[in-house]
């Protein structure tokens, strides 16, 4: 049972959108879906300043059946503003419980992320060490990806984006997963979709309000 | 008479207009659509400002000021730019052009 819902939280990791900045901006809440073949997630988090934000995350595991509920606290560590480009680098970490068959465990994370975009080219790297109950079991997870818009939008028009994403799970049945997928944001509204190496599909949303 | 009178009524009215006129900020790290919304949403808010249009390409945002509000100040300008998580190039007001901001090269974010 242990081991089902170490493996369930292992996977946590992976299901944190790159795309969907940790941080946004003073008083804006976002609300982000994501769903593939290992779990489906909510997460709505709040920005009361440029520097952090902290939201609920909800995460149902579709192997295990486990449910996760967690308090999550993303930090930006520091931003590079320059001329055509930007970077950033944030800190996350998350708290809570692990709900599975009547027991539950507690759970955390922290990991940290960094990205760099223009408005032609996307990369990110991202990695998470996930830790549940009260032994010293782990997990590690990474992932990088990379875009390129097949051309530039202007404010208020649709974008899109073609982008492959790698993840590295040393501890997870498939270590290795590549997935190409398709971006399109407009206004306050993405969505992204693709399809992974073993065959699971990728859907996932976001919103600003 | 009148040439006296027109030319108070003009300098009465300049100060006016200089105000109503749009104020261009140049914005580095300004790439991404759905971030930019960051600065919009956050100008919006201000008394002083009845519009802002945002051009990507130009990486400025364009502010018209509220007839009747006070000045929005260049000061104000740098502190809800970098609130948003921008920084500010430079301030362009009327045909004065670009002014350096005096703004730091790197975001100085710490949580």
């Amino acid at each position: 049972m242990r081991a089902t819902v170490l493996a369930a939280l292992c996977l946590v990791a992976l299901a944190a959108p790159a795309w969907a900045r940790p941080v946004s901006y003073p008083g804006g809440v976002t609300a982000i879906t994501t769903n593939d073949g290992l779990a489906n997630a909510a997460l709505l988090h709040y920005t009361p300043n440029p520097h952090w934000a902290l939201g609920y995350r909800l995460e149902h595991r579709r192997e295990s059946g486990a449910n996760l509920h967690l308090g999550q606290v993303n930090a930006l560590l520091h931003r590079w503003n320059a001329q055509g480009w930007q970077a950033n680098w944030y800190l996350k970490t998350g708290f809570g419980a692990a709900h599975q068959d009547g027991n539950t465990a507690p759970a955390g994370f922290a990991g940290m992320a960094l990205d760099w975009e223009n408005r032609r080219c996307f990369a990110s790297y991202e990695n998470r060490g996930l830790w549940v109950g009260q032994d010293t079991e782990h997990s590690f997870s990474q992932k990088v990806r990379t875009g390129i818009a097949p051309y530039v939008a202007e404010y208020g028009a649709l974008h899109t984006w073609l982008m492959l994403e790698v993840t590295h799970a040393p501890g997870s049945e498939h270590t290795w997963r590549a997935t190409p997928m398709v971006r399109l944001f407009r206004g306050t509204a993405m969505v992204e979709a693709g399809m992974d190496t073993r065959g699971d599909i990728l859907l996932n949303a976001a919103w600003r309000f | 008479m009148r040439l006296i009178l027109a030319l108070l009524a003009l300098l009465v009215s300049a100060p006016a207009l200089a105000q109503d006129e749009a104020i261009v900020v140049h914005v580095r790290g300004m790439v991404c659509d759905f971030c930019a919304q960051a600065l919009e949403k956050v100008f919006a808010k201000e008394a002083a400002v009845e519009g802002v249009a945002i051009d990507l390409s130009a990486e400025t945002v364009t502010l018209t000021p509220a007839p009747g509000a006070a000045p929005i100040t260049d000061a104000r300008i740098e502190e809800l730019v970098t609130w948003g998580g921008y920084d500010v190039e430079s301030i362009e007001r009327g045909t004065a052009g670009p002014r350096p901001s005096g703004a730091s090269a790197l975001w100085p974010s710490r949580p």
